[in-house]
């Protein structure tokens, strides 16, 4: 039997596409707004938008993907964004973060505080309705236009809306009382 | 909480309009870098003229003109003050030192890119009940890798993990097959750590995606410096005899699709689909034999030869039975892998063995305190 050296190969990535990078100037700042508001961080937001469009540029786009771009494309900066907050709250179950967050040593103030713990309930909220909240108070976009742009019917759209703020409401209040006792 | 609440306070530490269109600038400058390096390995016609540019000779000739004038005063004033060169010295010529000024090679002006090593480390030992994360697999691949901008996360990873890294392979790729990487203590595989590092100034931005698939390379260096600085790791490369796949063409017509311009380039290997519709894919666009032979090595967990012959790039959908299928492949309506490929591309898999390079772990110490 014949003997082959073989040698262990290394990954390279497609190039940006024309096609990608129109994409990318038409929804990138929807991308990076939305994971700015998710992350709270504009540096996680950075990485959320790169690895989106790395992600896209390294893989088969699927052919309903061109169907409803912003669709996608606002979905994956939701998902994206949630999965950063969650690792990051894994990484201070397990690690000290002090050593290179400086900003803990201050006290935040009352609204920082409030906006860091609409931050902290919007992470427990489901994907879908984090979408759903964000394109409506971030992105100021009617229930119609939402119902739009996610494939939805306007009632379910208001539903949402409203059982997600009265959700936030609640998990502000446990949290805020958590926080007094 | 009433509506306008909602939208100030979430509205509240948004950035501004400019700094929102920087940052998305900056982030497609450095998916355009990783792209450039690329290309300039794939496109060999990089001194060619595009059509249209004439401009662009006319500027250059100017720029040829003014150097040239500067030369000559450079080279005139030199001549006029008469400079004693001392006996025996070579006096390297005025033309010369004023061309390297201008390009900037200076001792003093050249720009000396930034060490490959972080500016500031932590290593601490990790929790022994910790571990998990996204991706964990066994033991010696579990733990969490954050990779942020300037700054290298890894919580509760072992030393075998971070190896596999720092060569851009596959931890659970690697861990089965325990031949590819081997050697050292046994601690190199269960004791976890938790490292935080920052990258200097000026070092390139990297995704988590970019150092797991290996497209990271300073990073790479980096967590190999401090392996070898603070682990003091020593490992060498080997060649052995392995149990591997040779892709070969199979018997009847080739049923491959090449690519063509227009088409859609990238890969995928993992299961899609729910319940009885799910089912196992290979899909690739503009790839070639040794790309698909690398995908059917992250499919079959095996170091996979090309030895088809075939040159050129295709696209292939290659669908099959889930591999980690509990209750069997032929309980399904999708073919196994092997019997796919042979009969959805005209190749197989042959088993067979063959030398492979191999990372040999001579020495490893357990870190030493911060």
């Amino acid at each position: 039997m014949s003997m082959t050296t073989v040698t262990m190969p290394g990954i390279k990535g497609p190039p940006i596409t024309p096609e990608l990078e129109n994409l990318f100037r038409q929804h990138s700042q929807l991308v990076y707004r939305t994971a700015c508001v998710v992350t709270g961080s504009p540096a996680d937001a950075e990485d959320v938008l790169q690895t989106i469009f790395l992600r896209l540029m390294r893989r088969t786009i699927p052919p309903h993907f061109y169907k409803a771009p912003e669709r996608y494309l606002y979905k994956a900066a939701v998902n994206a964004s949630l999965n950063t907050i969650r690792s990051r709250q894994r990484q201070v179950l397990v690690g000290d973060t002090s050593f290179f967050d400086a900003s803990q040593d201050t006290p935040p103030n009352l609204n920082e505080a409030v906006i860091k713990q609409l931050q902290k309930a919007i992470a427990t909220l489901s994907p879908r309705t984090t979408e759903i909240l964000i394109l409506r108070y971030v992105h100021d976009y009617t229930e119609s236009e939402i119902a739009r742009l996610l494939g939805r019917s306007r009632g379910t759209i208001a539903v949402t809306l409203f059982r997600s703020r009265n959700r936030l409401r609640k998990l502000l209040l446990a949290s805020s009382a958590g926080e007094n006792r | 909480m009433r509506e306008p609440d909602i939208a100030r306070l979430l509205k509240e530490p948004l950035p501004s309009k400019e700094q929102v269109e920087l940052a998305c600038e900056r982030v497609l400058q450095r998916l355009r870098f990783d792209t450039v390096s690329e290309q300039n390995i794939q496109n060999d016609d990089v001194f060619s003229t595009p059509p249209g540019f004439h401009w662009v000779r006319l500027v250059a000739g100017a720029m040829a003109g003014i150097l040239l004038v500067l030369i000559s005063v450079t080279v005139f004033r030199n001549a006029r003050s008469g400079t004693n060169i001392p006996a025996g010295s070579i006096q390297e010529p005025a033309y010369l030192s004023t061309l390297k000024r201008a390009l900037g090679l200076t001792r003093q002006e050249r720009q000396v890119p930034p060490p490959s090593v972080f500016e500031v480390i932590s290593v601490r030992p990790g929790d022994p009940n910790g571990g998990g994360g996204r991706g964990a697999g066994a033991l010696s691949c579990g733990g969490d890798i954050q990779v942020e901008p300037h700054r290298f996360i890894a919580t509760n990873v072992t030393l075998y993990r971070l190896i596999a890294l720092t060569y851009g392979k596959d931890c659970i790729f690697l861990e089965q097959n325990a031949d590819l990487l081997f050697g050292g203590p046994e601690w190199i595989r269960s004791a976890s750590f938790v490292i935080q590092a920052l990258m200097p100034e000026g070092s390139p931005i990297y995704t988590r995606a970019q150092l797991d698939l290996g497209t990271a390379p300073q990073l790479q260096d980096m967590i190999r410096n401090l392996l070898v600085s603070r682990f003091k790791l020593i490992l060498h490369t080997d060649m052995k005899e392995m149990q591997v796949y040779f892709l070969m063409p199979a018997r009847g017509t080739r049923k491959l699709t090449p690519w063509k311009e227009g088409d859609r380039s990238g890969g995928f290997v993992g299961n899609a689909g729910r319940g009885d519709d799910r089912s196992f894919h290979i899909i690739g666009g503009k790839k070639s034999m040794a790309d698909l032979a690398i995908q059917l090595e992250d499919a079959t967990g095996r170091t996979v030869v090309d030895r088809t012959g075939i040159t050129g790039e295709f696209n292939y959908d290659i669908r099959c039975a889930p591999l980690n299928n509990p209750i069997g492949a032929e309980s399904l309506s999708e073919p196994s892998l092997f019997t796919a490929l042979q009969e959805q591309l005209g190749l197989k898999l042959e088993a067979s063995r063959a030398p492979v390079q191999v990372l040999v772990i001579d020495r490893a110490e357990r870190p030493t305190d911060n």
